[in-house]
């Protein structure tokens, strides 16, 4: 508790717990949107391959460039708008 | 009080070329990763980097007059002052450089600053609660959040993505990469082109030419946003090999988590208002990057290098400011003095690089020779078919 308060004192705990959620959440987010763009990928390979429909492949991998440009746009929002 | 259009001169160009190291030291932070996964070439990475970071020195202007605010009291700081800090910052830069150490600029030139105020002034003058809030403890926190982040994004990306061969997840993961890294160049082009401009601006207040309420001037901007695009381009290859190749062997998926969490946690911190080493995050980064590949090793010695570079940072680009600031005392002027002092400062500069050439001289050509060649192309699964 003593290390805490003194910590409090010098770095507002909250703004810390707030940076701490924001790269949890990102490091979350980040790698399941790759992840769905290059299973995206695979999958479309996959349909090509059999004759069947693409449209499990197209729609993973434009969710996944939507999340990844979304991150990138906060980003620069953030540089920006501090 | 004014100071000589020469002083001023002398200390505005000593501040761009350590602008112009800052840049170079830093090219690592965001293209190591891309260059030691190959996701491309070393030169286009380099030059990717060098036009975000002139770039980013546009996008906000918000904290250039706060690099020294906080941690020692503005009012008392003098021109020699300004130009000893800046010497101790270059000269700690190019050393941790010629031993391939990634290590802070922006604690650098901290340290050479709080040397020169301490020598000229005394302890009084420096704000300690400042020093512990904005530098020792964002520099203790920075590398375990952005670390343990990485550590989380890499394992997803391994989990989430095993089901595909290696080779096509590397492909799609060197292309995100190229989006997280260029994020981290745009942040190192904001964050540390605007230190330079605050001291540029400080330097022309404390010299009498600048209005203490006038906004930055847009030579200031433009100069200060070249010196940095340069020294990226010039590519800190030494800083990049360290960090890309002798920390942790890295994959597209590390690069990618790595670079993800580091801008992650560079710009949620600035918008909360900290102001982090780059190099900190970054280096945290590949080290969470490496742990949490399944049987991925981390270089323990090389990481303790760093660490022990990151810990004398302060103290050492402080004695240098320090003895920088001494120097200039001893000459019966200011613009003398700082010319002399500038002098003996560039043949150190001169002697390093001199040294760096002769030994382990890393380049675009080699940077990528302790690496096995790159696997050939995948086959796609219908071209195989």
């Amino acid at each position: 508790m003593i290390v805490v308060a003194s910590l409090q004192e010098y770095l507002p705990l909250g703004d810390l717990a707030k940076i701490v959620a924001v790269c949890l959440g990102v490091a979350l987010l980040a790698p399941a949107a790759a992840a769905l763009m290059i299973t995206g990928f695979e999958a479309q390979a996959s349909a090509q391959e059999q004759g069947a429909s693409r449209l499990g492949g197209d729609v993973r991998i434009g969710l996944g460039i939507v999340v990844l440009v979304v991150l990138v746009v906060t980003g620069i929002y953030a540089l920006a708008f501090p | 009080m004014h100071s000589s259009l020469l002083l001023i001169g002398i200390v505005v160009a000593t501040a761009l070329f350590f602008d112009f190291t800052n840049g170079f030291h830093d090219t690592a932070n965001a293209m190591a990763t891309v260059i030691a996964t190959r996701a491309l070439p070393p030169r286009v990475a380099v030059g990717l980097a060098s036009v975000l970071n002139f770039a980013g020195a546009f996008i906000s202007v918000s904290v250039a007059a706060t690099i020294a605010s906080g941690i020692v009291e503005q009012n008392l700081v003098t021109v020699p002052i300004v130009f000893a800090g800046l010497v101790g910052a270059i000269v700690w830069n190019l050393v941790t450089w010629y031993f391939s150490v990634p290590s802070s600029s922006s604690h650098a030139l901290i340290g050479g600053m709080l040397g020169a105020m301490i020598t000229a002034v005394g302890t009084g003058a420096v704000i300690w609660s400042g020093v512990f809030s904005k530098v020792i403890i964002p520099a203790l926190l920075a590398p375990f959040i952005c670390g343990g982040a990485a550590y989380l994004a890499t394992r997803l990306s391994f989990r989430l993505t095993k089901s595909v061969p290696a080779a096509h997840s590397g492909r799609g993961f060197r292309l995100c990469q190229i989006a997280s890294s260029s994020l981290v160049a745009l942040a190192h082009g904001t964050n540390d082109a605007q230190k330079t401009m605050g001291i540029v601006t400080l330097t022309l207040v404390a010299g009498g030419r600048l209005g203490a309420d006038e906004p930055i001037p847009l030579w200031v901007k433009f100069v200060c946003a070249a010196a940095i695009a340069a020294g990226t381009f010039s590519g800190g290859w030494r800083v990049i090999k360290t960090l890309g190749m002798r920390v942790t062997t890295v994959v597209p998926a590390q690069g990618f988590s790595a670079e993800a969490s580091s801008s992650s946690t560079i710009l949620a911190s600035s918008y909360f208002g900290f102001s982090l080493s780059t190099t900190q995050v970054v280096s945290g980064g590949i080290m969470g990057s490496g742990l949490g590949k399944v049987g991925g090793v981390v270089h323990w010695k090389v990481v303790r290098n760093m660490a022990i570079a990151w810990t004398l940072t302060l103290p050492a680009a402080g004695l240098i400011g320090a003895l920088a600031h001494e120097g200039v005392q001893v000459f019966p002027s200011d613009t003398v003095g700082v010319i002399a002092v500038g002098i003996a400062g560039l043949a150190i500069a001169g002697t390093l690089f001199e040294l760096a050439r002769r030994s382990d001289h890393v380049t675009s050509r080699n940077v990528l020779d302790s690496l096995p060649p790159r696997p050939p192309a995948p086959v796609s699964v219908g071209a195989a078919a």
